[in-house]
Formats: C-alpha cells, sequence, structure tokens
C-alpha cells in the first residue's frame, strides 16, 4: 500500500488544497488581469504556435477554384465582418479570428464533415494560423490555405456560384454571389 | 537503506518536485487567462477551465511550499496531495493522448511543449517522486524540518540513534 492514510492527513491535505484554491480566487477576483470565472470564452486563436507534424499545405486560388465544385469542400473565411460583406467565397463558413468561443464552435461543427478545408484570410499567414488552431483542436479534414488570401482570389477573378460548394463554377466576376 | 541516504534521497526529491511546484506554479499565474485556454484545448471539463486557472497556480504554490519547508506532518500531506493532483494531470494528459489531440500540456504556463507520451512517463515519474516523498518522510527521520515541531508525533518512528 503507498499510502498508509489517517484522519490528520487527509484534513491537512484538504486544507492545503481547499485553502489554497480559495486564496487562488480571491486573488483571481482583485486582480485586473484575472481570469473572468463565469464570462470567460476562450477566442479562436489567430496566433498558433506552428505544428511540426502533419504541416497545413498552401494552394493557389486557381487551384483551390478548381475544388470549389467538388462535394465535401468547404471554405471557411477568417476576416472580420467588414470585409466578408464586400466580398466572400459564395457559402463559406464564417469564423473569424476573434469568434467567441460558442461561435467558434457552431463553425467548426459545421466544418466537421468536410474532407477538405479551404481557410482563407486577408492574408496567408491570417488564414494559416487558423488552420493550424483548427488542426489543433482535433479538426482532421484535409486543411488547405488559400496563397495570398481573399486578395488572391479576387486578382484571378473568381468566385462560387452557387450552394454550398456542391454546383458552383469558376466564374469571371470580381463580385462573388451572395451565400 | 541506511537512514543517512534516505535523508539525502528525500531531500533531493523535496528540492526537485517541491522546487518544481512552485516553478510552474509561478509561471501559471502570471497570466491566468492564458492558462484558461490552455486548459480548455484538453476538451474535458471546458466550463472548469476558468475556475482551474483561478485556482491550481495557487494550489501548486502551495504544494511546492509544503513539500519544500513544510513539518513533517504537512510533509506528509503535501506529498499526498500532490499525489493526487498528479494522477489528475495524468489522467488529463494520457487522455489527450489517446483521442490524439495536438495541443500544449500548460504545465509550464504559455509557450509549454505539445502533449506527447513522453508528457505521460513524465508525469508519471513525478507521480513516483511524490510517493517516495510520502513514505520516506513517514519511514524515515533526520530530515531537517521534516523532523521538527509536529513531526514527532502520531506514526512517526522516532529518530535512530547515532550514539
Amino acid at each position: 500500500m503507498f499510502f498508509r492514510l489517517d484522519r490528520p492527513l487527509l484534513v491537512r491535505a484538504a486544507a492545503l488544497v481547499i485553502g489554497s484554491s480559495a486564496a487562488g480566487l480571491g486573488a483571481n477576483a482583485l486582480r485586473p488581469s484575472g481570469v473572468p470565472l463565469l464570462a470567460f470564452e476562450p477566442p479562436t486563436a489567430c496566433s498558433a504556435a506552428p505544428v511540426d507534424e502533419a504541416p497545413v499545405l498552401e494552394l493557389t486560388a486557381r487551384e483551390a477554384s478548381l475544388l470549389c465544385g467538388r462535394a465535401h469542400v468547404i471554405f471557411a473565411d477568417t476576416r472580420p465582418s467588414a470585409r466578408v460583406e464586400e466580398g466572400h467565397v459564395a457559402d463559406a463558413v464564417y469564423l473569424p479570428c476573434d469568434a467567441t468561443e460558442s461561435g467558434a464552435e457552431a463553425a467548426i461543427a459545421r466544418l466537421g464533415h468536410a474532407r477538405t478545408v479551404i481557410v482563407y484570410g486577408d492574408s496567408s499567414d491570417d488564414g494559416r494560423a487558423v488552420a493550424e488552431t483548427l488542426r489543433r483542436r482535433g479538426l482532421h479534414a484535409d486543411l488547405r490555405v488559400l496563397r495570398g488570401g481573399f486578395a488572391a482570389w479576387e486578382r484571378e477573378g473568381l468566385a462560387c456560384a452557387s450552394g454550398p460548394c456542391v454546383d458552383c463554377t469558376i466564374a469571371g466576376s470580381k463580385e462573388p454571389s451572395s451565400p | 537503506m541506511k537512514p543517512p541516504v534516505k535523508a539525502a534521497l528525500l531531500w533531493a526529491l523535496r528540492l526537485g518536485l517541491g522546487g518544481l511546484f512552485l516553478v510552474t506554479g509561478a509561471l501559471k499565474i502570471a497570466d491566468p487567462t492564458a492558462f484558461a485556454v490552455e486548459i480548455h484545448n484538453y476538451q474535458l471539463f471546458p466550463a472548469l477551465a476558468p475556475v482551474l486557472a483561478a485556482t491550481l497556480p495557487a494550489v501548486e504554490l502551495a504544494l511546492g511550499g509544503a513539500l519544500l519547508a513544510g513539518p513533517r506532518p504537512w510533509l506528509r500531506a503535501g506529498a499526498f496531495a500532490s499525489a493526487a493532483l498528479l494522477v489528475v494531470f495524468t489522467v488529463a494528459v494520457g487522455s489527450a493522448v489517446m483521442r490524439g489531440i495536438n495541443i500544449s500540456c500548460g504545465c509550464f504556463g504559455a509557450g509549454s511543449s505539445p502533449v506527447t507520451l513522453l508528457t505521460v512517463l513524465r508525469d508519471l515519474a513525478l507521480l513516483a517522486a511524490s510517493v517516495a516523498i510520502f513514505r520516506l518522510a513517514s519511514h524515515s527521520g533526520g530530515t531537517g524540518s521534516a523532523s521538527s515541531g509536529a513531526g514527532g508525533k502520531g506514526p512517526l518512528p522516532s529518530l535512530p540513534s547515532r550514539a
């Protein structure tokens, strides 16, 4: 038997844990930088550390547009809502860097059935950071980042015309249709 | 094992484990929000993440203090509580490895290394150290503050005579 337990031992151990926990909660309440106990919602990080294994691959706007017509391919837009309103890939899932935890969970649930998820932001780095966060959170889809971000997509004059990338076609319009 | 060897081993384990708890507690308490995110990433009890982030660093600091400087009854209690805490840590990192989720362990606050099988083995080694401290503090004497104060009471054996 590893431990010979007795009542004083258990009382002291409980005092250590409970007393220090209470002190921790008190200090947290007094600190301006304390974590909010009830309103805590971790953001989707845009500063994820690079993941060594299973790297997220980049693909060009042209390559991404070829995947547009395939089933189980979903685009995820990580830009702020104002930028999304200006133009976006049709039916892209909105997954901004500053999404609340509940918003991110809902978006990730929509990505869960996809085999390939193409993440894009204003730049390659924006999309890569979110893609690596998705990988860390256990999304096992084939994750790709749109090289150059949405600006590259616009430069190529590409757009998914309709539907959840099932019937979308490559169009010459620079004004992607709304989902 | 001879009493001086036991005493030296006990002190080495106390310094190692107690010092480690003090360092990890201090690193985690510096940024509780980042630590809450690390806990949340385990996807075990996400609703408890902020409470655990507020309390765990203080618990680790208290356990580190008890292991390093506590009189024997508190040393034994600290070792027992450390073992219980390390069982929880081991289960958490083990479940992350089993589920294949790639997360930072959060063991040393922000910037900790990813959870791997090595993390599990490290926690098991620390758990073994806690158990060893408990057993050595229960059966050996002559360990500085561990033998002072109320340490002479209860089930502890008396110091061996060197006369």
